[in-house]
């Protein structure tokens, strides 16, 4: 291993840096204005959501919600307060709406903040989750080749015969009624508590990411096979490697963009499942916000009161375009055959 | 230029003719051509023999005939109906069953009351007033009824090719004991069955096997005196009888039409009805239309000749269409204005004159599972029922002008505690901070100070407006007890009330459920006992007492009227006051809305009497447009 550190080391000396696959694609990324504000807009979104307990419209106002989440309190009064209306309630004297209040009578500014808590959640989650089981088992699937091959991707093939949806609302209905069960155990008392502290979205996470890895197992297992016949795999091979480092080390770096760019279309499809569940009412439970719910009980009132409509509608809109703009300026970057 | 000239000519002229053959023939009336058997008189020559003699003498006698003749009837085909008087409304959802015996929601009751007849039927204030039946007796021990039918009530065909409806006979006693029969059948599996465990033998016969040796001998207490004379052997005295034999359970079956069909015979084609109108054309899942029976009894007072419309579920999308005129009601059988409306239309100059609210006999209540813990305990109920701010539901979410409840039977029903407040005034003390005050000193006692250690779940059936009130209220718990978790959780209907029954599981039940109950009959028996019995099925709050049994019974086997009230009043003081089994919220209204052009009578209990409903087809037209 010194002997080959050296010659590396010895050509790297000239005066152009070094580029790697990854590099590369980050500058041509960067020359993407739609793509950078997209990103922008993303970690914009993932730090409202963090800080919803400090953005929300009664903190910044200076009020005290106790013994409420600023998202459940509720003053019926204001009932689909208009747009910058004062709430005429005493416990909340001099309180302004500045998107209007729903038909609880609550700030809706504070529901689509918190709404991003559990779309954001919904999407690091689920993808995190889908990309590490697609990921490693289409590496492995697509490495030893073969028999071992064939047996994993027919596996695959017979989850992709399962209607997903399906599935997730059947797991849905069987985690609500284990949720009131007595007698749990300790391990699933847990994740139960933690279910309940996330507002009922735990377990929406865990089936979607548990059954949305079969594509990118198929991604993954493509660009393996044909990775795994370069020169440096042999070389790797010949200098004797071990396998999981030949794996980890050799192919995943290569395998990694276009999983990436996957993964980032897919989550969208995410963020409107969870925001489809919640429409149904299989989603949070009442009262946590979700943008789907928030969009459910507007619309039914959208004749008399579509101001209500609008906060949760557009969060929801520019989250799924900022994401397809980023997956997109991520193929672009990631593809060399689409450079100028 | 002259070949371009041309060509330019030629194209206008294929372009004109394509024009005039898009024009087409003017639209032509359709005929059909229908067979019917007509008398016909005839004049033949008869020869005669007179006296034995041989004189021959030539007569001519009219004779009458029946012939098949062809007729031809002209028919608009662009609009086949054109001009007569039509309400237009919708269905909120495809009615599971037009069957009276096997009916339970409310779409399909609306639609059946407006087909068939019951021995009684009930007037807008809810008294029983004779339908089928002319007059009734009672026999003087209170078991035997004795009923005196009218005999000039036809069953009606209509025949969907030509639209035509015609009799086939008279509607007998014979057809009254049959349908009761039929509900009581066990391969019938009527849900409403129980409704008439009151007539002898009944409840055996309901629920033995049909196919043991016993079942055969199995006798129940209905006896067909003559055509028109039905007399009912019932268990015990029941003043309430009368309103028993109003229910769709106990309408009169045509038993050869359901023998040749078997469980088709509801569908349009195959019915056969006997009330003011009769099936026209149910298309599964998209729509439904009654038509007037122009031979029912009092035809020459029903003036609308169609009734019905799309099934539509969503509100809204019904509702745009009621304020694009093209519909006539938002109301039964379809939705009620949406809730996220009622502003916009209370506010609305004119939409507010066609909002009509008015007192329903119905309790919108939250159930509380009495025997899962902490509910087992009547301190933590209490505390949970006094914990609501109903007015304050009612004024911001339901809008409808409720009344708040604080008894299980509503006003209007016989029995009924409502105007005594020592009963349940706990829940609508004048100030909620009273209320609130009283609910935090309760859940001390019960040893849970500030709601610490509770962990509740509340369910409800899955609907918007269901979802407002469950948090609205899961708001006012919080606040009460900020210690407290309150989740709530919501299943689809079937789902639910299978969580629901009695005999689930309590771990799958949730510690709160909500419901509703509305009156079949207007009387307390179908509340207190056929709903908190601790027999009843309905009894999802598996409320158990035995002297609150011993006292519904007791209510239901005595005549006299004020010993009944005292011993219902008694009832409601220890489901509510004492032991607070539930927590009702408000007694429901009718929030409706009807166009200017709509005249309507409004039943309390049973489908609302569309055949004595007005349109103004002058009106509606001007509106239309047309």
């Amino acid at each position: 291993m010194a002997a080959t550190g050296a010659t590396s080391k010895a050509i790297a000396v000239p005066q152009r840096k070094e580029r790697t696959p990854l590099g590369d694609a980050i500058e041509q990324l960067l020359k993407n204005r739609l793509a950078v504000a997209s990103g922008l807009f993303i970690v914009l979104l993932i730090l409202v959501a963090i800080f919803a307990d400090i953005f929300n419209a009664y903190t910044v106002q200076g009020f005290d919600t106790t013994p409420h989440a600023p998202y459940a309190i509720q003053v019926l009064q204001d009932n689909n307060a208009r747009p910058g209306v004062t709430s005429n309630s005493t416990k909340l004297d001099g309180f302004v709406y500045w998107v209007g209040a729903d038909n609880l009578g609550r700030d809706l500014w504070s529901r689509t903040l918190y709404g991003a808590r559990v779309s954001m959640a919904v999407a690091i989650v689920a993808a995190t989750v889908s990309m590490m089981i697609g990921l490693i088992y289409g590496l492995v699937a697509g490495y030893f080749g073969g028999r071992i091959d064939d047996a994993m991707m027919r596996f695959v093939d017979f989850l992709y015969g399962l209607p997903i949806l399906i599935v997730v609302i059947l797991m849905q209905v069987f985690f609500k009624a284990w949720d009131r069960q007595e007698d749990t155990g300790l391990i699933f008392g847990i994740l139960l508590d933690m279910n309940q502290a996330m507002g009922g979205v735990l377990f929406v996470f865990i089936a979607m990411g548990v059954l949305n890895w079969l594509g990118m197992a198929r991604i993954a297992r493509g660009q393996t096979l044909s990775i795994k016949q370069k020169e440096f795999i042999e070389a790797a091979k010949s200098i004797g490697v071990s396998t999981p480092r030949i794996i980890f080390r050799e192919i995943l770096p290569n395998v990694l963009g276009p999983c990436i760019v996957y993964e980032t279309l897919q989550i969208p499809g995410y963020i409107l499942t969870e925001a489809f569940l919640s429409f149904i009412g299989l989603g949070v439970d009442a009262p946590t916000p979700s943008w789907g719910i928030m969009i459910n009980e507007a619309y039914q009132g959208l004749r008399s009161h579509p101001h209500a409509l609008l906060p949760p509608a557009i969060a929801l809109t520019m989250t799924v375009l900022a994401f397809n703009f980023l997956g997109d300026g991520l193929r672009d970057a990631f593809d060399p055959r689409l450079r100028e | 230029m002259f070949s371009k000239k041309f060509f330019a000519i030629s194209m206008l002229a294929v372009l004109l003719i394509a024009i005039a053959a898009c024009g087409g023939p003017p639209p032509t009336p359709q005929t059909i051509t229908v067979i019917e058997t007509v008398e016909v008189i005839q004049t033949v020559e008869v020869v005669k023999e007179v006296e034995g003699e041989t004189i021959t003498v030539i007569e001519t006698v009219e004779v009458v005939v029946e012939k098949e003749v062809e007729k031809i009837i002209e028919v608009d085909s662009e609009n086949p109906d054109a001009g007569r008087v039509r309400l237009d409304t919708h269905i909120t959802s495809e009615p599971p069953s037009l069957d009276p015996s096997l009916a339970t929601d409310t779409t399909s009751s609306f639609f059946i009351d407006q087909m068939f007849m019951g021995l009684t039927a009930f007037d807008e204030k809810a008294n029983v007033i004779p339908s089928l039946a002319t007059d009734w007796e009672v026999s003087e021990d209170g078991l035997v009824w004795t009923f005196n039918m009218r005999d000039d009530v036809q069953w009606v065909h209509r025949d969907p090719s030509t639209g035509a409806i015609s009799t086939i006979r008279p509607v007998t006693a014979e057809d009254v004991a049959f349908g009761i029969l039929r509900t009581l059948h066990p391969d019938t599996a009527s849900d409403y069955a129980y409704i008439l465990y009151i007539i002898a033998g009944a409840e055996e016969y309901n629920t033995t096997d049909p196919a043991s040796e016993e079942f055969a001998d199995l006798e129940v207490g209905v006896e067909v005196i003559d055509e028109t004379t039905i007399q009912i052997t019932v268990m015990q005295p029941a003043a309430y009888f009368p309103s028993i034999v109003g229910q769709a359970t106990t309408y009169a079956q045509p038993a050869e039409t359901i023998e040749q069909y078997g469980d088709n015979w509801t569908e349009a084609g195959n019915i056969v009805t006997n009330g003011p109108y009769t099936l026209r054309d149910w298309r599964h899942s998209a729509e439904i239309f009654i038509e007037k029976n122009p031979e029912w009894i009092k035809a020459d007072q029903v003036q609308i000749e169609i009734f019905g419309g799309p099934i539509i579920q969503e509100a809204s999308t019904a509702m745009a269409m009621y304020e694009n005129n093209e519909l006539d009601t938002m109301a039964d059988p379809g939705d009620s204005p949406p809730l996220p409306d009622m502003d916009r239309i209370k506010a609305d100059a004119q939409m507010s004159k066609e909002l009509l609210i008015a007192p329903r006999l119905c309790t919108y209540y939250y159930g509380f599972v009495n025997t899962k813990p902490p509910f087992d305990d009547p301190l933590v109920r209490k505390a949970f029922a006094a914990a609501m701010d109903r007015q304050s539901i009612i004024d911001f979410v339901t809008k409808g002008d409720q009344v708040p409840a604080h008894s299980f039977t509503p006003p209007g029903i016989f029995g009924n505690v409502a105007e005594d407040f020592s009963i349940g005034g706990f829940m609508v003390e004048d100030s909620y901070d009273d209320q609130l005050a009283q609910a935090q000193e309760w859940i001390a006692e019960a040893g849970y100070p500030n709601g610490a250690g509770l962990d509740v779940l509340l369910m409800h059936n899955t609907s918007e407006a269901h979802a407002q009130i469950a948090q609205a209220v899961q708001a006012m718990w919080q606040e009460a007890f900020p210690e407290a978790s309150v989740n709530i959780e919501n299943q689809e209907w079937a789902v639910y009330l299978k969580t629901l029954q009695p005999d689930s599981e309590d771990s799958e039940k949730p510690n709160i459920y909500r419901s509703g109950w509305c009156a079949d009959y207007p009387d307390a028996n179908n509340w207190l006992n056929e709903v908190f019995n601790s027999m009843s099925n309905s009894n999802y709050a598996k409320f158990n007492n035995p002297e609150y049994d011993a006292l519904v019974e007791e209510a239901a086997s005595v005549a006299d009227p004020e010993t009944r009230a005292d011993l219902y009043h008694q009832a409601e003081q220890i489901l509510i006051q004492d032991v607070t089994a539930i927590s009702p919220i408000y007694y429901y209204t009718f929030i409706r809305l009807y166009k200017p052009w709509v005249s309507v009578v409004i039943n309390p209990v049973g489908g609302d009497p569309v055949w004595l409903w007005t349109v103004d087809a002058e009106a509606k037209a001007a509106a239309r447009g047309e």
